[in-house]
């Protein structure tokens, strides 16, 4: 394709040039339909069908109600026999908590998981009779091992409002998450400018973000995953606008920052620290010698070094206690029946990950994202003139990283990759429409517009809905 | 003129998109509905001389598929599976019977296999209470697949116990996770009729590492009036409520022609207190309001139950209405929202072509 012929559908070049804070209209659009599909979930997910989210709002709770993670007393075998791990693990994340004040909430959270019917919606839940401990739901898990920067944030936010009730308080702490999947959508729309020079390419790869089912929906769950995904899409954002020469000084530090609180908030945020390391080499006008990148390099790896040591501090699940259990979890991770758990959660699942959607979803979803890679791999050998490559290779190179620490971690959910999931808005839009010709791209992006509603529609009211609500009879 | 043609189409578009997964979505819905995982206890091999079944309750209407988690054993699937539908109990009138086949059948994690039949009439249902029972077809004596079971009370953590054999005897240690330990269940591929296994319990001292002297713990005998192949042994007992974090010797005596699965490394499942109903649309905990038992022969076995599930002609229908009525405020809002979602992302995509591209 002649670059003449490529460039009919691009922007102008003061819309290039635009500051990032400038919004063209279909942006705002796009927006407003994903604050929509956002307030859908907050009304249709009920209550406690996010995963993880009894943990995750015990560690909100306490930070409300006054204290702070640190170290508390520890525990051993003997104090085991007496007392429920998932009260020891909160007493010892908070000094100063009572094991009796740990327990109470608990059974105040359970009772209301089970006026709510989560036990009839999970079906793993062993539905004990008179649960006091959420070792009852899972054992040996807990969220007091997980770093608290969200839990703090949260924590801090939910302060002022005193005492709630355990619905109360997670019905609050969902709203916030429903303005990170919001600044989701935005740092996906700042990468698609620096990713395409056309709006085609830039529309779909923001669809793709914002109506990607399992994304929307974390739209209403309380997890420290919604705030690592913020921070991990902003710091791929303005990693993309430095590849490209755009942002000075501010924006690096704005960077850096957002890089630090990803790995404050969750080991998954890790990903984002590979995608800063691959663009060194793929900036603009970088010297290609050493010496130029050198502090950068060291800058990364002190902060890496950082984060492992802050991981071990809080006895972070996600890092293997030996080489054996290391390759356990390498094996784990590489197994088939990972592979397609990965697969289901990425693509729809809902009741805590054990109802899946028709098998006829992940084929047709599998369809298209093999039909996107063969794109992709065509525009990385021949790139268009529409499209950026070294962006191109900027995403590819994260969701690379993102996929091989979830093996290295032997876990298998779709949430823990999406922190890089406007970079896989950019590989899907980028293989789909690099395989047609200009004028066939507009109808491919109508189509897969409309094609993409019917899959939203499909999980969310012929799987969430029927499986959340209508199976229960409620 | 054109951003009416957009709405329009949007509009259309969110309507196809609501309405036609939530139609299709509602047939998977069923009247009764047991579906906890994981999937521990087998209930043994389906075999002609000695029918498997279970006793429930349907109380919507016209019943016309019942659904039951089977799993592989032994030398894995094979042949077809006669199901018999009877009215009250296992001597009850024959209402239907339909068969299927077991092609495709994996151990792990199992499978629904699904016996479709002509809806019952009204005067058919009758108390809406029910028996099914599953055996081989035609002329096999067994076939090498198991119903997977449900225990009422909380199933734990398995876990392996190396054993040491002494004869039909049986010793190991197995370590509690949980409090209120009221049962054990082992793998067996044989169990002979009219035959009574027996655990015998003991409390491991913690300092000297040792099974405490004097009287058992706990001593139970597990009857087995019929022949029990490729299935879980279940020894019940008083629950031992301070069980948590503790390790037991356990000590099994098994009859005559008895065998474990694994004999030098069975694994063991906990069972805890008693959780009760099971039943995803069951009210309360106490009571099984949809399970009345699971048969082995003529033997009944209360606190267990197949995991089924069996649907009506307007289950769906009838799961809709509820849904809707009892939400009503939510619902419409969520259907607007949609809406609204649907007409933003199309509208953007217009608005951005006709800004970008004005060809």
């Amino acid at each position: 394709m002649k670059d003449s012929e490529a460039l009919q559908g691009q922007v102008s070049r003061s819309q290039l040039a635009a500051p990032a804070q400038q919004p063209a209209g279909w942006e705002r659009w796009i927006m407003l339909s994903a604050l929509c599909l956002g307030l859908v979930y907050q009304l249709l997910l009920p209550p406690w069908m996010g995963e993880d989210e009894p943990w995750q709002l015990e560690m909100i709770h306490w930070v409300a109600r006054g204290y702070m993670p640190g170290a508390g007393p520890a525990y051993d075998k003997s104090d085991a026999r007496e007392h429920d791990l998932s009260h020891l693990q909160i007493v010892r994340r908070f000094p100063g908590l009572s094991l009796e004040d740990a327990k109470a909430y608990e059974t105040e959270v359970l009772a209301s998981m089970r006026r709510s019917g989560f036990e009839a919606r999970v079906d793993f839940d062993p539905r004990h009779p008179a649960p006091t401990s959420f070792d009852q739901i899972q054992d040996a898990h807990s969220a007091a091992s997980q770093q608290p920067l969200y839990h703090v944030l949260v924590g801090l936010l939910l302060r002022p409002f005193g005492e709630l009730d355990p619905l109360t308080e997670l019905r609050l702490v969902r709203a916030l998450s429903l303005l990170t999947y919001l600044g989701v959508v935005w740092f996906a729309i700042l990468l698609a400018r620096e990713a395409f020079r056309d709006f085609h390419g830039r529309a779909m790869a923001v669809m793709v973000v914002a109506w990607m089912p399992m994304h929307a929906r974390q739209a209403a769950v309380v997890n420290n995953d919604v705030l690592v995904k913020l921070f991990t899409a902003a710091a791929i954002a303005l990693t993309a606008r430095w590849v490209a020469g755009k942002g000075g000084v501010k924006e690096r530090v704005l960077l850096v920052l957002c890089l630090a609180l990803g790995l404050a908030t969750k080991t998954t945020g890790m990903g984002a620290l590979g995608a800063v390391g691959l663009a060194l080499f793929l900036r603009r006008g970088i010297s290609s010698n050493l010496k130029s990148r050198l502090p950068w390099i060291l800058g990364l790896t002190a902060i890496a070094g950082l984060a492992l040591v802050y991981f071990l501090s809080f006895h972070s699940p996600a890092l293997p206690k030996n080489v054996d259990a290391f390759m356990l979890r390498v094996g784990k991770g590489l197994s088939p029946s990972a592979m397609l758990a990965l697969w289901g959660s990425t693509v729809g699942v809902t009741n805590w990950n054990t109802r899946l959607m028709p098998d006829a979803a992940y084929w047709s979803v599998g369809f298209v994202a093999a039909l996107s890679f063969v794109g992709v791999a065509k525009a990385l050998l021949k790139p268009p003139a529409w499209m950026s490559r070294p962006i191109l290779v900027l995403c590819t190179g994260a969701i690379a990283i993102q996929f091989a620490l979830l093996v290295l971690r032997g876990v298998a959910v779709g949430r823990y990759w999406m922190p890089v999931l406007p970079a896989w808005g950019v590989l899907v839009a980028a293989g789909l429409l690099a395989l047609f010709a200009r004028p066939a791209r507009r109808i491919v992006l109508g189509v897969f517009g409309g094609l993409l509603v019917i899959y939203h529609g499909w999980f969310l009211w012929g799987a969430l809905v029927v499986q959340e609500h209508m199976a229960l009879g409620n | 003129m054109k951003n009416t043609k957009v709405i329009g189409a949007s509009i259309a578009l969110g309507l196809l998109a609501f309405t036609l997964p939530l139609w299709m979505g509602s047939r998977s819905v069923y009247g009764l509905d047991v579906r906890s995982r994981p999937w521990h206890l087998l209930g043994g091999r389906l075999s002609a001389s000695n029918p498997l079944g279970q006793a429930f309750v349907f109380e919507g209407e016209g019943l016309s598929r019942v659904e039951v988690a089977l799993s592989a054993v032994g030398g894995g699937p094979e042949g077809d599976v006669l199901f018999e539908l009877r009215e009250g109990d296992s001597e009850g009138p024959l209402l239907r019977t339909t068969s299927a086949r077991l092609d495709g059948l994996s151990y792990d994690p199992g499978t629904f296999v699904a016996f479709d039949f002509k809806p019952l009439t009204r005067a058919e249902s009758g108390s809406g209470e029910f028996h099914l029972r599953l055996m081989p077809l035609a002329d096999r004596r067994e076939l090498s697949a198991s119903p997977w079971l449900r225990s009422e009370q909380m199933v734990g953590l398995a876990q392996s116990v190396a054993g040491e054999f002494e004869g039909r005897e049986c010793r190991g240690r197995f370590f509690s996770r949980f409090g209120e330990l009221a049962g054990l269940a082992v793998a067996v591929k044989r169990v002979p009729a009219d035959s009574r296994p027996t655990l015998i319990l003991r409390a491991i001292d913690s300092e000297t590492g040792l099974p405490r002297a004097g009287a058992a713990l706990r001593t139970s005998e597990a009857l087995q009036a019929s022949e029990l192949r490729a299935g879980h042994l279940i020894f019940d007992f008083e629950s031992i409520e301070n069980s948590r974090y503790r390790d037991y010797a356990l000590s099994l005596n098994l009859p005559e022609g008895a065998e474990l699965s694994s004999p030098q490394n069975s694994i063991w499942i906990p069972l805890h207190g008693d959780i009760g109903e099971q039943d995803s649309k069951g009210e309360g905990l106490s009571g099984s309001e949809g399970l009345r038992g699971f048969y082995r022969g003529n033997q009944v076995q209360p606190k267990l139950n197949w995991i089924m599930r069996a649907k009506g002609k307007v289950d769906g229908r009838a799961a809709l209405v509820q849904f809707a009525g009892e939400h009503s405020l939510s619902v419409v809002s969520a259907i607007l929202l949609w809406l609204g979602a649907v007409i933003g992302v199309l509208v953007a995509l217009a608005t951005g072509r006709t800004a970008s591209n004005p060809d």
